[in-house]
């Protein structure tokens, strides 16, 4: 998990919460811009305008798809530091742990 | 002369789209915002739970990225938002003015029908907005054309917010590559369908040694296949055409990824495992593969839990492979893979594991074992290691019987090695180059506890702390090594003696080796190179050492005395420091 030694494993995992209602949001904005941009392209009327807002909405789509799975990602990974740092009894021990089975090994 | 029918409405609702622009602005306006609260959030995070360190730098890295790729979304949206309400305008005036041209010319159309004195006024008029309407239509569709283009723009960089590099950027091209290798995975199954109807595995075998370094193809092929074809396919004979090479690390690759389906698994433990009439012609195949899993420690760690030796069945099948190992030679593949294993086992799940497979190992007999000294102390080696307690808190220290504690902790662990310990002393008695390896290990235990125990524990640099961490380690470790190491000092001569001498002599350099890694930790030559300086160390060390009731100093003593030990004589302290404080391993404490 690398270093921090006094690192508080509770907020870590506080954290994965933040991040969700901050992804939670970004689903919701997403939603709104690309709904919005579909929208636009049926009331355009114009074909080559219309051709573009319905290009740019896909593009958009995957691009609020990738930004949530970027959040969902640093949620996970505040999840998983917060339980490797839980998990030891403390991150000295555990580093200290990994010195001495270099020894061993 | 009134002309034409009338314009044609261009289409569009233009107040649906400002109302459209309006929501695409405010939600581009709420990136800016979720930009800032992303930043604000994650940063929080890190600074209330003090994390730092490389790890913490990491996030912090990514989650700028993220903030940085929200904020980065504003400006297109906002863009396209700004594009649609320039269009709208022109939209609306646009069909403002064709319903005005239009109607004149309607009403042009009725006054000429009429015969009404203004009818050539009027008809005037028709054309005049006409003209004007078309003027707007032109307009409208130099709009429409712009606000294309404009928005057209906007496509790049909304496909683009987070940027060429970094980290978010490299995560998601990963994340991309791996719904490409996924594809792979269908391509793998499509070739072990094909396999029904032709029944010729050697262009299969081709293709799986060619996609060797992706383990989804792999797991497409292979759990497609039933116990048969597997067979098939993993003994296809060497002189077909094309030459399969080896699918040993494609099959291994899939292992390690996780990507093999439990059924695949299956089929190949229970191939892996069976003694049967083809046992001895299989071993061209079975040896390669063992190797391979070997190698690799994901791979290891998932063969051994799929086969869970803790279970009667599982255990079963580990003693098939031993014996298949023990009847075939030298090939200790299998024991490392079993070290692999506990290496990667949980500190919780590791006690359970090690004492199933020192059960197993309990199937070699005593020549096979004189034969695998390294693979088996591999095997040891990696198990003393999870069997080491966690260090005392510096509240747990606090109560005097702490270091004590720990010992005898760090003893009962090491007694599920005793069963193995025996046999491996039987088998080596008498045998000075066996008795010598053997004690090394004994020798890195011990060591390592003093490097995990003093550190973080013990007040350093005086004698009180050498004292109490001499007296912990021979009231508790001692007596669980000196069982273990008995076997190796043959009895008679002066076997009591050497293992006396043995073990003081060990006992002063763990614990002196221990005090010298408090200063070199982390490389810290400097501190290191002070220690040396440092006359009160040596006083502190050197009042300590004494041998034979008489006092000596501790590089003195070891040139004396460490000859008792194997590879005794490296320790002198500087040598120690100095090779630590290198981020060297002293060689015999490997």
């Amino acid at each position: 998990v690398g270093d921090g030694f006094t690192v508080n494993p509770a907020v870590l995992a506080s954290g994965t919460e933040q991040v969700q209602t901050l992804q939670d949001r970004c689903a919701s904005l997403g939603s709104s811009a690309t709904s919005a941009m579909a929208g636009m392209a049926g009331a355009a009327g114009e074909g080559a305008l219309a051709s573009a807002l319905n290009g740019v909405a896909h593009t958009a789509k995957n691009a609020f798809a990738s930004a949530a799975a970027v959040y969902e990602h640093v949620g996970q990974g505040l999840a998983q530091s917060a339980r490797s740092y839980a998990a030891a009894e403390s991150s000295t021990v555990q580093r200290l742990q990994g010195v001495a089975g270099r020894y061993l090994q | 002369v009134i002309q034409g029918l009338g314009l044609a409405m261009p289409p569009g609702d233009p107040d649906e789209l400002d109302q459209l622009a309006a929501q695409l602005t405010q939600a581009a306006g709420g990136m800016a915002d979720l930009s800032a609260s992303t930043r604000s959030v994650t940063s929080g995070v890190r600074d209330q739970a003090e994390w730092t360190g490389e790890a913490a730098e990491s996030y912090s890295a990514f989650a700028n990225g993220l903030g940085a790729g929200i904020a980065a979304a504003q400006a297109p949206l906002t863009r396209i938002a700004n594009s649609v309400n320039g269009y709208a305008a022109a939209l609306r005036q646009a069909q403002q003015q064709v319903a005005n041209a239009n109607l004149a010319l309607q009403t042009a159309q009725d006054s000429a029908s009429r015969l009404t004195p203004d009818a050539a006024a009027q008809a005037s008029a028709a054309n005049t907005a006409a003209q004007n309407a078309s003027g707007y239509l032109t307009d409208l569709q130099a709009a429409g054309e712009a606000a294309a283009a404009t928005i057209r723009t906007a496509g790049p960089e909304l496909a683009n917010i987070f940027g060429g590099r970094g980290p978010v950027h490299a995560w998601l091209t990963g994340r991309e590559a791996l719904s490409a290798e996924r594809a792979e995975y269908q391509d793998g199954a499509r070739l072990a369908q094909s396999l029904d109807k032709t029944g010729d595995y050697s262009g299969a075998a081709w293709l799986l040694a060619q996609h060797a370094g992706d383990p989804y193809f792999a797991a497409g092929l292979l759990n497609n296949l039933n116990a048969e074809q597997l067979i098939a396919l993993m003994t296809w004979p060497n002189s077909a055409f094309p030459p399969p090479s080896t699918i040993d690390p494609a099959i291994v690759n899939a292992m390690a990824d996780g990507t093999l389906s439990s059924a695949a698994m299956r089929r190949l433990v229970t191939w892996l495992t069976a003694m049967d009439a083809n046992t001895a012609s299989k071993m061209n195949v079975l040896y390669p593969l063992l190797q391979q899993i070997a190698k690799n420690p994901e791979a290891s760690a998932r063969l051994i839990a799929f086969i869970n030796p803790a279970q009667p069945e599982g255990s079963a099948e580990m003693k098939d492979l031993l014996k298949i190992f023990e009847d075939t030679g030298a090939d200790t593949s299998i024991l490392q893979i079993m070290a692999n294993a506990v290496s990667a086992t949980s500190a919780q799940q590791s006690m359970a594991l090690i004492k199933a497979l020192v059960g197993d190992l309990s199937v070699l007999d005593s020549t096979t074992i004189s034969q695998s000294s390294q693979a088996l102390q591999a095997f040891m080696k990696a198990s003393a290691a999870k069997l080491m307690p966690g260090i005392p808190t510096a509240q747990d220290l606090a109560n005097p019987n702490a270091l004590n504690d720990w010992f005898n902790g760090f003893s009962d662990n090491l007694s599920v090695l005793t069963p193995l310990l025996n046999e491996i002393g039987a088998a080596f008695q008498g045998h000075v180059d066996d008795v010598i390896f053997w004690r090394g290990f004994f020798e890195g235990v011990a060591l390592s506890a003093a490097m995990a125990l003093l550190p973080v524990s013990l007040p350093v640099g005086g004698a009180v702390a050498l004292a109490a961490t001499e007296s912990a380690f021979t009231a508790e470790l001692l007596p669980y090594l000196d069982d273990g190491v008995k076997y190796l000092f043959p009895a008679g001569e002066d076997g009591a003696q050497a293992q006396q001498g043995y073990w003081q002599n060990l006992q002063k350099i763990v614990v002196v080796a221990g005090v010298v890694r408090v200063y070199t930790a982390a490389g810290d030559k400097a501190g290191a190179e002070q220690l040396l300086k440092d006359p009160e160390f040596y006083k502190a060390v050197n009042t300590w050492v004494t041998f034979d009731g008489k006092r000596s100093t501790y590089d003195g003593w070891l040139a004396k005395e460490g000859v008792r030990l194997p590879g005794g004589q490296e320790y002198p302290l500087e040598n120690m420091i100095s090779q630590l404080a290198d981020g060297v391993s002293p060689g015999t404490f490997q």
